[in-house]
């Protein structure tokens, strides 16, 4: 049975587009999620990578979801473009796309780490990290999971000291690279070192994570707090769309505007 | 870490590996998952897809018609 998800990934490869398969997606392709109901992916900011995307939607009538053009001025912004069309299987297709994921620190370096293999485009596991460290409390299992098979069992310590979630798998690994957790700034680990009690441990680390999760919050209040109006305005001309039938082409175009006269001239 | 290393351990687990079985993060599904190459993963997941669509089909099918 075909992925439809990853024959999209093709399908945007073959038009031109620099695209690569994150977050749920690419949790499934490492092994680690049984799940994800929609497609995310990281489109390379340029003009012709966000056309080439549009065009393959367009092809399979896919339709705007709330969210930002696909356009590089916006995206820069560090915002979303949502879309959505019925596969010829019959079901409901969700693909979202940024080109600065959150908490990636340096976007080319992750371009350049990106695994491309067997017509598969995806974020390399340390990114694929980062970007899940969001407010939503069931990525942060991901994220042990994550921790435990690429750097406990893949023997690559940093992303074992510094992700880890628990504290037993934590622990093991603070034992087994003593050099490096004397070297790794976490809290919870420093309080390994020290053979504090358990519950200390256990408490940094849900601080930690909790601190993650409101990081992400922050963001994303921010975010709608700047485009309070555009979620209005972007629901109205939704309706429309849907009365009228109008191609995604066409709704780029007024969204482009919609987005400019409500959030301003990005350039 | 190095790209090198990061690199290494991701392409690591885009083949078929073993989780652990006393890892306290993932169900017996997501180990399964681990043990399939990347076209079996890739299968999996359409599946997966297949049988989330049908709940709410069901769900719609059950619910009564207003009259």
């Amino acid at each position: 049975m075909k992925n439809p998800y990853i024959e999209l990934h093709n399908e945007f490869r073959k038009a031109g587009a620099d695209v690569l398969l994150s977050s749920g997606q690419a949790c499934v392709v490492f092994g680690i999620a049984a799940f994800s109901k929609d497609g995310d992916w990281i489109v390379r900011e340029t003009e012709g990578s966000c056309a080439a995307v549009l065009d393959v939607l367009k092809q399979h009538g896919a339709q705007y979801r709330l969210g930002v053009p696909l356009h590089p001025d916006w995206l820069r912004l560090g915002l979303t473009s949502h879309f959505e069309f019925l596969a010829d299987s019959g079901f409901r297709m969700r693909t979202d796309f940024c080109s600065r994921p959150p908490r990636i620190p340096d976007l080319e370096r992750m371009w350049n780490r990106a695994m491309r293999i067997e017509n598969i485009d995806v974020v390399d596991v340390e990114s694929l990290v980062q970007l899940k460290q969001t407010r939503r409390l069931r990525d942060y299992s991901i994220i042990g999971a994550l921790a435990e098979v690429a750097g406990l069992e893949g023997n690559t310590p940093e992303l074992a000291l510094t992700y880890l979630q628990d504290y037993e798998l934590l622990s093991r690994a603070v034992k087994r690279w003593p050099i490096e957790s004397a070297a790794c700034g976490r809290h919870a680990v420093q309080l390994l070192l020290k053979n504090a009690a358990r519950s200390e441990v256990v408490s940094a680390l849900a601080i930690e994570q909790d601190e993650r999760m409101q990081e992400d919050q922050r963001r994303i209040d921010q975010m709608q707090s700047l485009a309070a109006n555009y979620v209005r305005e972007f629901t109205t001309l939704r309706a429309e769309w849907r009365k009228t039938k109008t191609p995604l082409l066409e709704q780029h175009r007024q969204l482009l505007i919609l987005a400019k006269g409500i959030m301003g001239a990005k350039s | 870490m190095t790209d090198s290393e990061i690199m290494t351990v991701s392409r690591r687990l885009l083949a078929p590996y073993v989780i652990p079985s006393e890892c306290p993060y993932l169900s017996e599904d997501q180990q399964a998952l681990s043990r399939k190459d990347l076209e079996g993963r890739s299968a999996w997941m359409a599946e997966w897809l297949l049988l989330a669509d049908c709940v709410p089909r069901r769900a719609a099918w059950k619910k009564p018609e207003s009259f």
